[in-house]
């Protein structure tokens, strides 16, 4: 049974699901009327194979990541409410994922805006970071010994900060690798 | 193996990496991959590249 707060917890959670989806479509029906060219992204073949190698180990390590949580829960081992282990397997799934896919050079397509993309981390990193800092100010990270549904913001904001460093680690080795081409 | 017909054919029609990538439609990492031979592009891929740097199939991926 749902007591009152998850409930409003989740119908909040969807609420957002929706808006963003929502938004997401509007946008994206207003760029395909302004700019009648593609606005799909693009990837070469190279980058299409190593995003599949990486959404393959991203998947892998999700359901590793399953096992291990069914594993603990079996011998009553709860250390998170369900819904934070199920969306932390998901952000570390994605986070493989996107780490690998920037290592490969095959997670911005050639035709994204990567600046504009890394500036949207950026604002996603504050903002959850700022839901967090009102959540452990508030003491509603930890409730009965479990990190509680207010600890997801940390955890998304930790995903996008990974994110961030491996695009600036990779971008460096390119730069070194470019200044090698022109020599 | 690294492909250095492809590197000198580049170099001989004054081509930095990504500019060739811009007329190939890839990325420049995608040409330094086939260059330094861990990529191996399809034909379609190859077939581009050669019309970009002037040379055959032949020329620049058969050994």
């Amino acid at each position: 049974m749902l007591d009152n707060s998850n409930f409003y917890y989740g119908l909040g959670f969807l609420c957002g699901f929706v808006a963003v989806a929502i938004a997401g479509l509007i946008i994206s029906i207003v760029r395909k009327k302004k700019n009648k060219e593609n606005t799909q992204p693009y990837y070469d073949e190279r980058q299409n194979i190593a995003r599949g190698k990486s959404y393959q180990s991203g998947f892998f390590t999700m359901v590793g990541y399953y096992l291990v949580y069914a594993i603990l829960d079996v011998f009553g081992i709860t250390w998170c409410e369900n819904f934070v282990g199920v969306i932390l397997g998901i952000l570390i799934g994605v986070g493989v994922f996107a780490v690998i896919a920037i290592n490969n050079d095959a997670y911005f397509a050639l035709n994204s805006k990567k600046k504009q993309l890394i500036g949207l981390f950026v604002f996603i990193i504050i903002c959850q970071i700022a839901g967090s800092i009102g959540n452990i100010i508030n003491n509603e990270f930890i409730i009965n010994n479990k990190l509680s549904l207010n600890s997801i913001n940390l955890f998304v904001a930790v995903l996008f900060i990974i994110i961030l460093i491996a695009i600036f680690v990779h971008d460096r080795h390119l730069k070194q690798e470019e200044l090698v081409e022109t020599e | 193996m690294k492909n250095l017909k492809l590197k000198s054919a580049r170099a001989a029609k004054d081509m930095s990496q990504q500019a060739l990538a811009e007329a190939v439609g890839v990325s420049r990492q995608t040409i330094n991959a086939i260059e330094k031979g861990d990529y191996n592009p399809t034909i379609n891929l190859c077939v581009a590249i050669c019309k970009a740097v002037d040379k055959t199939l032949d020329e620049l991926f058969w050994d």
